[in-house]
């Protein structure tokens, strides 16, 4: 589905004029279809990409931003031609020897801290040392004329977050209409992020999505709604 | 990418009603970017996202150092590629009653001395030089004016969700306290999601 399609669905089910919409425009429009595409990619980790990294002489830290911008979270790192780099905690590497970071060889660990911080143990000796990375990484940013990254089934779960963040400047009634629309997005993103967990721990990979059912979501009723449950928006 | 926070807060106007800035109901662009800067720091707060990483000179019988700016939380502390262990006052005198003034060739252990500062144990003794690197959790800068920061998209949704929620709970034409329930709601599911992918700072 494009994310004309998209927008088209969305105005229909809220009643605009799909050919000119003016009350919920296609910019506006296209920001909350990306807002949903990348809740859902954060939430589920369902995106993944595989580089190889260039290890600088004598650099034991990376921002992984710089060379991948949208990195999220590494999955597998492999020495290119050598073996698998393990994942490790600071605290293991300190332990293990307070001077790593002055330990020159092929990386055996690495550690990810933050957003994109990665330290190598030891580190490249020379230039000739790459890594092959398997990441999870964010979805390209949307236009009107491109489609979505996320797996085609799951695009409906787009036009349901999209419609209540759109109806959020209505408050009231329009507003609480949609709100379940929103607990379906998340329940979709739950069952994504359980299969990509699966997949992810059939391939051995050092990250899994974050687990949805252990979330505290109940505020996310609307207060008018809260304590009452539409199961069939559920379903 | 880095995140322009001036685009985000840009893209904010048609979820409050407008379609331009000079046609927003109860704030203007400045109170939005104040608002995604409180959300900037809520957010380093609350997860590890923001890791920086600092160096400064070790100088001669200089115990305190000062923490770097924006800093948070401390993670490591290093001396020439050497980890410190982190230590406490109560330690160091069970180690040695003259702590102070203790000097050595190179430090060994690092504690807090109050919010803005840091010692060493023991001093850097004449003769010796060398250099102290801080990895630390910080809060972006650059925010409120608007500016550029490295961070994900997802960090440019977050504080866009969190200036919509405060905005519409502040006391004007414009309140929607039920819109403002709904995205402290999406900005709380991302919170814990960051928590659970990089952990917390504090």
């Amino acid at each position: 589905m494009t994310v004309a399609e998209l927008q088209e669905r969305i105005w229909t089910r809220l009643d605009e004029d799909t050919a000119t919409p003016t009350f919920y425009t296609p910019a506006e429009t296209l920001t909350a279809i990306n807002w949903a595409q990348r809740l859902f990619v954060l939430l589920t980790l369902q995106l993944e990409t595989t580089a190889v990294f260039n290890l600088s002489p004598g650099v034991t830290w990376y921002n992984m931003l710089t060379t991948f911008p949208d990195w999220i979270a590494p999955l597998e790192i492999r020495v290119v031609g050598g073996g698998k780099v393990r994942p490790a905690r600071l605290d293991d590497l300190d332990a293990r020897n307070a001077q790593w970071e002055a330990a020159l060889g092929p990386p055996v660990r690495y550690v990810h801290i933050g957003f994109d911080t990665l330290a190598f143990d030891p580190h490249a000796m020379d230039g000739a040392t790459s890594v092959s990375i398997v990441y999870a990484r964010a979805p390209a940013v949307l236009s009107a004329l491109s489609t979505p990254e996320i797996a085609e089934e799951y695009h409906p779960a787009l036009v349901d977050a999209a419609i209540p963040f759109l109806r959020a400047k209505e408050g009231g009634q329009e507003l609480a209409k949609s709100v379940g629309l929103f607990e379906r997005f998340l329940e979709t993103a739950r069952t994504a992020a359980e299969f990509t967990r699966a997949r992810n721990k059939a391939s051995r990979y050092d990250r899994t999505p974050v687990e949805l059912q252990r979330q505290d979501r109940s505020r996310l009723l609307d207060p008018a709604r809260r304590g009452r449950k539409d199961a069939w928006l559920l379903a | 990418m880095p995140v322009d926070v001036g685009a985000v807060v840009d893209e904010l106007y048609p979820f409050l009603g407008s379609y331009s800035e000079a046609a927003l109901l109860a704030w203007d662009r400045a109170e939005l970017l104040r608002l995604a800067d409180e959300g900037s720091k809520r957010l380093a707060r609350l997860s590890g996202a923001f890791v920086e990483r600092a160096s400064t000179p070790l100088a001669v019988g200089v115990a305190e150092y000062d923490k770097p700016a924006r800093h948070l939380s401390t993670i490591r502390v290093s001396a020439d590629e050497t980890a410190l262990r982190a230590t406490t006052r109560q330690q160091l005198e069970a180690l040695d009653a003259d702590w102070p003034a203790a000097e050595a060739a190179a430090p060994t252990l690092h504690f807090q001395s109050g919010p803005d500062k840091f010692r060493v144990f023991p001093m850097l003794e004449a003769g010796v030089s060398g250099t102290l690197s801080q990895l630390f959790h910080a809060y972006p800068a650059g925010v409120d004016s608007g500016g550029m920061v490295a961070a994900p998209d997802f960090f440019g949704d977050y504080i866009g969700w969190y200036a919509l929620s405060e905005a519409r709970r502040k006391e004007s034409d414009g309140a929607m306290p039920e819109a403002a329930d709904f995205f402290a709601s999406v900005f709380g599911i991302f919170e814990q999601a960051a928590r659970d992918l990089w952990g917390a700072s504090q």
